[in-house]
């Protein structure tokens, strides 16, 4: 899901880098002292987690935690989301340098959606959860074949679509129990 | 609870040894008078059926396109000696764009085989175990957030 550098038009990355420090300022400011370590255990499970390579139809998909990270971080998502593709694209050459903003946008897009559908009381909370990890790939698959139509780029939305979607729906799996798990505990990571 | 968290890090670290999800890594032989180009995720997981351009020295137009094979190889002939700019591309988002030098001796001599990736930061790079860069960066998130409490605590501090 992360997007090299090449792909997308340069002045294109530079606004989505632009726009990118301003989300983080806005996103990011006035964090309480408390969120911080969770920001960083999350970061850290993002950074490892979409390192897993699952080859698939010739090319390379991976889990994200978007979704989770959305529902565990809130708006806070983003600067851990920029972050973690910042230090991805500059140890394992992941997406690029001058992608970096665009990515994270469209993840950053997927965790905020996530969380929107988090916030919902109404809805069962397990029901919440497959329905934000699920929003958290198809939220940022769904821009980026946007992007790549602008582009006259790839290989099509019904194949980016069908790769994709087994992503969104593991990641959904995923999600459910991940809130199982800190409800079992009764961590208040949730809170 | 520690227990778990452990375990989950650990599995995560283990599935994520044969990583390099989204970075092309390639190998080059010069077989002349063809030169062979592997593209690959990873050892295990080639580029299938990704687009290839090739542009021969000091050209932007193209020399030639194709797609890779179904172990990701693929091979041009060379006609001049110089720097030779091949692009991969799976049409997913995953696009790489590489350089191969081509020396006169290619079209002498008989057969020169040079194995690996020729760009030296790319080599340089891979050169480095993954296991390190993963801890590598795990390091930097780690420490990042522990400046951020710092900077956090003081002002607390002060106010």
């Amino acid at each position: 899901m992360h997007i090299a550098d090449g792909i997308i038009d340069t002045n294109i990355c530079m606004a989505a880098n632009v726009a990118s420090v301003a989300i983080i300022y806005l996103t990011g400011k006035n964090t309480p002292m408390e969120e911080i370590p969770r920001m960083g255990i999350t970061g850290a499970a993002l950074f490892v987690a979409s390192l897993i390579h699952i080859p698939f139809a010739g090319t390379s998909i991976h889990p994200g935690l978007i979704g989770i990270a959305g529902i565990i971080l809130g708006k806070r998502a983003f600067p851990v989301i920029f972050t973690v593709l910042l230090f991805q694209s500059l140890i394992f050459q992941h997406g690029g340098l001058l992608s970096v903003g665009i990515n994270s946008l469209n993840m950053g897009a997927g965790a905020y959606v996530a969380w929107i559908i988090w916030k919902q009381q109404r809805i069962p909370e397990y029901v919440r959860a497959m329905a934000g990890g699920f929003a958290g790939i198809i939220i940022p698959v769904l821009l980026m074949t946007f992007e790549f139509q602008l582009s006259g780029y790839g290989k099509g939305i019904i194949f980016l679509f069908s790769v994709y979607l087994i992503v969104a729906t593991i990641e959904g799996g995923m999600a459910f129990f991940v809130v199982r798990f800190f409800r079992n505990i009764k961590s208040d990571i949730l809170s | 609870m520690t227990r778990a968290i452990f375990s989950c890090a650990l599995l995560m670290l283990i599935f994520s040894m044969d990583t390099m999800a989204h970075a092309i890594r390639f190998t080059v032989n010069q077989e002349p008078p063809a030169v062979i180009v592997q593209a690959a995720f990873s050892r295990t997981a080639p580029l299938v059926d990704a687009s290839v351009k090739i542009f021969a020295p000091g050209n932007e137009t193209l020399y030639q396109t194709g797609n890779t094979d179904k172990q990701g190889y693929f091979t041009f002939l060379p006609n001049e000696a110089g720097t030779w700019k091949v692009s991969v591309d799976d049409g997913m988002g995953h696009y790489d764009m590489m350089t191969i030098s081509i020396s006169s001796e290619f079209f002498t001599q008989k057969e020169i085989i040079i194995a690996g990736d020729p760009e030296p930061k790319q080599m340089t790079l891979d050169a480095i175990p993954v296991v390190y860069k993963i801890i590598f960066g795990l390091a930097l998130i780690f420490g990042l957030t522990g400046i951020m409490y710092g900077i956090k605590a003081k002002k607390m501090v002060k106010t």
